[in-house]
């Protein structure tokens, strides 16, 4: 066997990663940025229209809406829920072993659960006559907060949020919890000696030392809400009217219900490229050595 | 550490807990019991999780009409295979980049890196051409296919910055010994990374069991590969108006239910990958 062939034979070794890869994520960026620039019906290309695609979605107020909803839910995925579950998985290493065994049961299992069964579970708790939770606030006698929860500009996508980031609270305090138990017990033993109550000692030790966990979770709560279009179509098809529609949500809308593939394209060209630069950023900001214990 | 002192931050501790339980349990035990209730009870509301009258009659409309047998071996099926095509196709590429290095290799970690954000189904239009052309619609394959190369660039880094970090030593000591390249693979590093498998399995399979769009398109045509996620949704249109919820609940009990056994033979083995593998990771 010469060197050659080795060397040869090792990258042998990936091309099924890579044939796949580049076949099914990288190679259909090309039609897609062609169609982008056509008018196509879905079944058939109508002929090149330029920029107009683009030029339309950035006339057309929605285009910004859309926006506003997706960075709200990553922005509630990754300041909102991230903290709440780092917060839970501190606080659970400090309860009784049984409350931890059903905790982590529990917390994991609303992610194993299909989207849609989650949609129409949370569609249900919200609806304005029978739902779950008009049902409390009338029977507790606050009257005068019920309201349609889906039906409701103003209150859609945050109720949407909910339910989306519901999902993953459990996995990713599971993720952090696993994360502390890895750190070795003797840095909290020096801190109580030096007289540090529980939040010094979080803040101190713990969280600098979950940095690696954090990255991991910021990475992969930042893809699951950039990807967020599924509880929406479920849940409310977008409305009422366009108020609660993600960037994805749009894409799908424009492509299959008004059968406009060329902007829905176009749309997609521009997250593809929204989603480079967001990964540039998360690089840019989380890529630092690891630290060592 | 006194543990058994019953302090205010204590109290507050349990607060939050039982807060939090409830926020990720309630949803799921609401539905549950108002599966049972009538349709009419269910209209009419009412903060009572227990229903009035049980009635049975939507989990046999649900389960006879809406085919769930057949839709919860399909998700499995997809779920299952991508998990382990993933494996497989992820851990060879991902000890490829991990242990030679080649000139092309430093860009195609980065463009691994660039389009590890974009999620699936913005390509979902150029997949569905693509498998028409492959004349690979309606077959399970095509969403098995997609759905996994949709995951790898992320889990490929994964497995990669997990597996640099396994003692090269090792290598070497079964290299002197004769090992070749593949022998190697999966004598040595395989056996290694079990922890970050266990975590890239995790991921995978969560993301086959949830896509929805992409399953939906390219089951257009055949309604017998239809996953579960695009099965309860088809429900919504049975019965008369509005009295569906009720059936619909009752399918997405039936549809909590596989995974619930799933979950319950898994549940240790997710922790344990989740541990061990993000402290890594």
């Amino acid at each position: 066997m010469n060197k050659f062939y080795t060397k040869k034979g090792k990258l042998l070794f990936a091309l099924p990663g890579l044939l796949l890869f580049s076949v099914f994520v990288i190679y259909p960026m090309i039609p897609q940025i062609l169609i982008s620039f056509q008018s196509h019906n879905g079944a058939e290309a109508l002929g090149y229209v330029g920029w107009n695609n683009y030029t339309n979605l950035f006339q057309s107020n929605v285009f910004g809406k859309v926006h506003r909803n997706t960075y709200f839910i990553v922005g509630c995925s990754l300041l909102i829920a991230l903290p709440v579950s780092l917060l839970l998985a501190l606080l659970l290493e400090r309860a009784s072993a049984g409350v931890r065994t059903v905790f982590k049961f529990g917390a994991l299992f609303p992610s194993v659960l299909s989207v849609t069964v989650i949609g129409k579970m949370w569609a249900g708790i919200y609806d304005a006559d029978w739902g779950m939770l008009n049902s409390i606030l009338r029977g507790i006698g606050m009257e005068q907060l019920t309201r349609s929860w889906l039906t409701n500009a103003d209150t859609v996508v945050p109720c949407i949020a909910a339910a989306f980031l519901w999902q993953y609270i459990g996995l990713n305090c599971i993720l952090f919890y696993a994360g502390i138990k890895a750190i070795p017990e003797q840095y909290y033993e020096a801190a109580i000696i030096d007289g540090a109550g529980f939040w010094r000692a979080s803040i101190c030790i713990t969280i600098p030392l979950l940095q690696d966990i954090i990255k991991y979770v910021v990475i992969i709560s930042t893809l699951g809400s950039m990807g967020m279009y599924a509880h929406i179509l479920v849940m409310t098809a977008g409305g009422p009217g366009d108020a609660s529609r993600s960037v994805l949500y749009q894409m799908y809308y424009k492509a299959f219900s008004m059968s406009q593939f060329g902007e829905g394209c176009a749309i997609a060209v521009i997250f593809i490229i929204e989603c480079i630069i967001v990964s540039i950023i998360i690089n840019k900001c989380i890529a630092k050595e690891p630290i060592q214990y | 550490m006194k543990k058994n002192r019953i302090t205010f931050g204590r109290i507050c501790i349990y607060v939050v807990l039982i807060l939090m339980t409830i926020y990720c349990a309630f949803p799921l035990i609401y539905a549950f019991f108002g599966s049972f209730k009538s349709s009419v009870e269910f209209l009419n509301g009412g903060a009572n999780i227990l229903p009035a009258e049980w009635d049975f009659s939507s989990y046999g409309k649900a389960w006879k009409e809406a085919n769930f047998a057949q839709y919860t071996i399909n998700s499995l099926i997809i779920s299952g295979m991508t998990v382990v095509l993933t494996l497989i196709v992820g851990s060879m590429a991902a000890y490829v980049l991990a242990r030679t290095s080649f000139r092309a290799k430093p860009a195609l970690l980065a463009v691994l890196g660039l389009v590890m954000f974009i999620p699936n189904v913005v390509l979902i239009f150029p997949i569905f051409h693509m498998c028409q052309t492959l004349h690979l619609m309606g077959n399970i394959w095509s969403i098995i296919i997609t759905q996994t190369a949709s995951g790898l660039p992320f889990l490929v880094i994964l497995m990669q910055s997990y597996m640099v970090s396994i003692s090269k030593e090792m290598d070497e000591a079964a290299e002197i010994d004769g090992c070749s390249f593949f022998k190697k693979f999966y004598l040595i590093i395989l056996p290694l990374s079990k922890p970050i498998l266990a975590t890239a399995a995790l991921f995978a399979f969560k993301n086959a069991w949830n896509s929805y769009l992409l399953p939906l398109a390219l089951s257009l045509s055949k309604p017998e590969i239809r996953p579960l996620t695009v099965g309860v949704i088809a429900l919504k249109d049975m019965g008369e108006g509005i009295s569906a919820w009720n059936i619909m609940i009752a399918g997405s009990v039936l549809a909590i239910f596989p995974m619930v056994v799933v979950y319950l033979f898994m549940n240790r083995f997710f922790i344990e990958g989740i541990t061990a593998g993000s402290v890594k990771g």
